[in-house]
């Protein structure tokens, strides 16, 4: 037994001398410091709820810019469609001689029509200089105008040979349309909100906060879970099919109740009134909820689905 | 032995990382866990080189004693020459045996029955007692194998436990604070496997020895008895 122990004891030592000396020297490990990616939660309300405005928007009652260029699109020369497509940032100024022109032509000059076709066709090398003042605002054409011009186009089907007069006048250099166009193409293509104008083509200013004024459908999860913490169903009531009550709330701005629901529909169903009575026990128990503050005016007044079996899942 | 392994460790360079800085800075436990483990590992290694000789030297013994046994010479030569010293095993057997023989051939007086069983009772209790001599020490290296995991990683789980509260306390979770304190932990399961895995496989490997040899030892009792039974009846 002697020599078994003596061989064992030398043999540890020897190994645990060897591991000393051999884990001393562990290599920490060599980490090259990765690049972080900013990540940015979006939530869906931004694509979902879309009335964010430009401020180049107008008014909705006010003729919109884009009506302009739609004249000259209809005109039959197609030369001269290039340099009036800056028009479109044409202030409102623009469209009143529209109406002008029409009248006066109709009125006054049946017969002209064959006159103002030379014209057009020779104005290519007058109006040169001033195209060279507009030129940068065709680099920054957007392409949207075409949409909107051929809308506009169907619902304006006048030939409308134009007067000269009202081309110069269109024609004039004004830099307050370069302004309004250059502030349209600022706004970066990443940015979140989707602008009602992308959508159909209209300018809306919009309202402030570039979001529908209504509940988000974390809020209303939001909302169904701190109802569902009171909501303890009576017998029967998971079992029945089809069975929702709706609850028709008033709450103030703390969250609480301003008055007793009220069930709002009703049923043959002699569950139903167990049923709405636990569900008003449940939302009268649990109150004050909390919502967002801002969105006040719509969870003001609202009717709540109270569908049981959903109540119990959340 | 146990300041034996703290002179060697500490006579050591102490590295930031080095088994000996992990030892030193680990939980009281986990340090006795350690020590423990690493007291079973000396003391199984010790039973393991210690058996192993036992073996390798009886198995020799039971193949010369078979040879000169087989060999033709007269029995009590044989027996003359063995009963001057202490013998094992099959020696050991054939000396009780033959000493019973002798002392009843000196009375001479009793049943043949009587003295056949008189033999095989001895030659048995010999066996027995070699047997147990063969196995002695052989449940301490079974017990390691089967605890000694489980006190590592009982050693381990105290180990995470007290580095976890550190981490509670110091309020910072990045892996420098957290690592040391696992991997000191982890040495302890180390040290577990590390005891155990030997002494299981020595265990497995012995114990089959021991049977092999049980049955050689069983195998000669049969036949000396056979032998002897022969005798007797010869001589009637």
């Amino acid at each position: 037994m002697r020599v078994g122990l003596t061989i064992s004891s030398c043999a540890h030592a020897a190994v645990l001398a060897m591991a000393v000396i051999g884990f001393a020297s562990t290599k920490p490990f060599e980490v090259t410091p990765e690049v972080a990616l900013p990540v940015d939660l979006v939530s869906v309300e931004e694509y979902t709820n879309l009335t964010t405005g430009l401020k180049s928007g107008e008014i909705k009652e006010t003729p919109q810019a884009p009506k302009a260029p739609e004249e000259n699109n209809a005109a039959p020369q197609p030369e001269p469609q290039p340099e009036e497509k800056p028009a479109p940032a044409q202030p409102a100024a623009a469209p009143e001689p529209e109406p002008e022109p029409e009248p006066a032509q109709a009125e006054a000059e049946p017969a002209p029509p064959p006159e103002p076709e030379p014209e057009p066709e020779a104005k290519p090398k007058e109006p040169e200089k001033p195209q060279y003042v507009q030129l940068p605002k065709k680099v920054e054409m957007p392409r949207r105008p075409p949409r909107p011009r051929q809308e506009v186009a169907r619902n304006e089907p006048k030939p409308t040979p134009i007067t000269p007069q009202a081309r110069e006048e269109q024609k004039q250099f004004d830099p307050d349309s370069i302004a309004a166009l250059l502030d349209k193409q600022e706004r970066p293509p990443e940015s979140g909100g989707v602008t009602q104008e992308a959508l159909d083509g209209q300018a809306s200013l919009g309202a402030p906060t570039g979001l529908a004024n209504r509940l988000s459908m974390s809020d209303i999860d939001y909302l169904r879970q701190q109802m569902s913490r009171c909501w303890s169903p009576p017998v029967g009531v998971l079992d029945a099919v089809g069975l929702v009550v709706k609850l028709d709330l008033e709450l103030n701005l703390d969250g609480s109740l301003a008055r007793d629901p009220i069930v709002a529909n009703s049923s043959g169903a002699p569950i139903f009134t167990i049923a709405a009575e636990a569900a008003r026990r449940a939302v009268i128990q649990c109150q004050p909820y909390s919502l967002p503050p801002e969105k006040f005016d719509v969870w003001r007044r609202m009717i709540v689905n109270f569908d049981p079996r959903e109540m119990m899942g959340g | 032995m146990e300041g034996l392994i703290d002179s060697s460790g500490l006579a050591a360079p102490a590295g930031d990382l080095s088994l000996v800085t992990l030892f030193l800075h680990a939980h009281i436990v986990v340090k006795i866990v350690m020590i423990g483990l690493i007291m079973a590992s000396v003391w199984s290694w010790a039973i393991i080189f210690d058996r192993a000789i036992v073996y390798a030297r009886s198995r020799k013994q039971m193949n010369r004693f078979e040879k000169v046994f087989w060999s033709g010479h007269s029995l009590e030569d044989l027996y003359r020459t063995l009963s001057q010293r202490p013998a094992t095993s099959m020696a050991a057997m054939f000396v009780a045996a033959m000493r019973e023989w002798q002392r009843s051939q000196e009375r001479n007086s009793g049943s043949f029955m009587g003295l056949q069983m008189r033999i095989e009772k001895v030659m048995d209790v010999t066996v027995s007692r070699e047997i147990e001599r063969l196995e002695r020490r052989l449940m301490f290296l079974a017990s390691v194998g089967s605890v000694a995991p489980f006190v590592g990683l009982f050693g381990t789980v105290w180990g995470i436990m007290t580095s976890f509260q550190a981490i509670a306390a110091s309020e910072n979770t990045s892996l420098a604070v957290v690592a040391p304190g696992i991997a000191e932990a982890l040495f302890a399961t180390a040290l577990g496997l590390l005891a155990a895995i030997p002494a299981t496989v020595a265990y497995n490997r012995f114990a089959s020895e021991v049977s092999r040899q049980t049955s050689r030892l069983e195998g000669f009792a049969d036949e000396f008895s056979a032998i002897l039974s022969r005798q007797l009846d010869e001589r009637m």
